[in-house]
């Protein structure tokens, strides 16, 4: 080693000496791996599918608290409005819950009071939905049948208005993105007047004894 | 110069599954291991961590080791590749001023009982490439070839390195007032 080597070798050591040197660690370096750990799952059942079942008793949790609270009653929402465990809800303003008879008042056709209807029924009240051109009216019963009540909506026009009636299958139809209507579960026609009956969750039997009982 | 011959029979031994082989090895490698890290990373936390990095890697890697005579170069490569990792990743990478000519063809006197002091800080203002060729050289004892499998650069490239770092060390090296062009040559190794 010439001097050059020796002088850069000194001044290496003096220069690695003020770095310190830490204790070797420690360890059982044998036992060192780069392999990721692989630890079985103590379940066979998928992951993906425990995430699906709290996330679904979540939202059940969440729906029952807040139907619970009041916050959210069943008989306002639209689908489940028509068969329910507590009596049926009012939703329009008391001022536009009107009798048959006042009703009739605005009607330029005679209001057809519906036959067949259960022995458990009673009308919960009379709506002048509109008037002019289309005069309509929306009649709503509420059936008290076991331990469920039902509710029995007909609306009497004198015209159709809508899509042809799809037999028992429900269907909500949006026009211009906010206004909608819900097809009937049936329709026909009766003294002048067109009916159509919405009494979705009412067993099959009682809807088909109704319109049979209206139209025959 | 330390001594890392016995390091490539080490690693063999630990290859073979020898009782406290991979321990033995690491006890060897680990106070190099620590000054190249420390070198790179200037900071003595840092460079611990990388060392034990290091070390733990080659631990891990090393029954993928086909020749175990290639050892050091194979694991000074881990070494210095988990250093620069960590400076990469801790940002931690600083710009080091690199000596001007001008600074490094200063004339100096060996005499100078300054002058120790200045070669060390000088080494110190080396750029990476040019300190760690120098490092593993004179400090470590590889060669050219071994030091261009570390770096991942050809041995070519690090006897040019190498001339480099000594053509700027030359004016605290030379016994008096030496010239830069007269001590140009490089010193040819391996």
């Amino acid at each position: 080693m010439n001097d050059d080597a020796r002088l850069i070798s000194a001044a290496l050591d003096r220069r690695f000496s003020r770095a310190g040197l830490p204790e070797c660690p420690d360890g059982a370096w044998h036992a060192s791996t780069t392999e990721p750990s692989r630890i079985a799952r103590p379940s066979s059942v998928p992951r993906k599918f425990a995430y699906a079942a709290a996330l679904v008793a979540g939202v059940a949790a969440a729906g029952l608290a807040a139907q619970a609270s009041g916050t959210v009653k069943i008989g306002n929402l639209p689908f489940w409005s028509h068969v329910s465990s507590k009596p049926l809800t009012r939703i329009i303003h008391a001022a536009d819950q009107l009798t048959i008879a006042e009703a009739q008042r605005r009607m330029p056709f005679t209001i057809v009071e519906p036959k067949g209807l259960p022995a458990t029924t009673r009308l919960l009240y009379a709506h002048v939905v509109s008037e002019s051109p289309v005069h309509r009216v929306a009649l709503r019963y509420e059936a008290h049948i076991g331990s469920k009540y039902y509710d029995i909506t007909f609306n009497e026009a004198t015209k159709a208005v809508g899509p042809p009636v799809a037999h028992f299958k429900l269907m909500n139809v949006a026009t211009h993105v906010t206004k909608t209507w819900t097809a009937p579960l049936r329709r026909w026609k009766q003294n002048g007047v067109v009916m159509e009956m919405h009494a979705w969750g009412l067993p099959a039997a009682l809807s088909d004894h109704i319109v049979h009982e209206n139209t025959l | 110069m330390n001594d890392v011959t016995g390091l490539s029979a080490l690693a063999s031994a630990a290859a073979n599954g020898a009782q406290g082989g991979h321990e033995a090895l690491i006890r060897v490698l680990w106070p190099n291991a620590y000054r190249i890290a420390w070198s790179i990373l200037s900071d003595r936390g840092a460079a611990e961590d990388a060392a034990q990095g290091a070390c733990a890697a080659i631990c891990a890697k090393l029954p993928t080791l086909a020749n175990p005579a290639a050892f050091v170069p194979w694991a000074y490569r881990i070494i210095v590749s988990h250093a620069r990792d960590h400076a990469r990743s801790r940002n931690r990478l600083r710009l080091r001023e690199t000596l001007g000519y001008e600074e490094a063809t200063a004339r100096v006197t060996r005499d100078d009982p300054s002058e120790r002091l200045d070669l060390e800080a000088a080494i110190g203002r080396l750029p990476e490439g040019l300190r760690l060729a120098l490092e593993l050289h004179y400090f470590v004892g590889l060669t050219s070839s071994e030091i261009g499998i570390a770096l991942g650069v050809p041995a070519a490239t690090v006897r040019f390195r190498l001339m480099m770092a000594r053509r700027r060390l030359r004016p605290l090296l030379s016994d008096s007032t030496v010239s830069t062009a007269s001590s140009a040559t490089p010193e040819i190794i391996s």
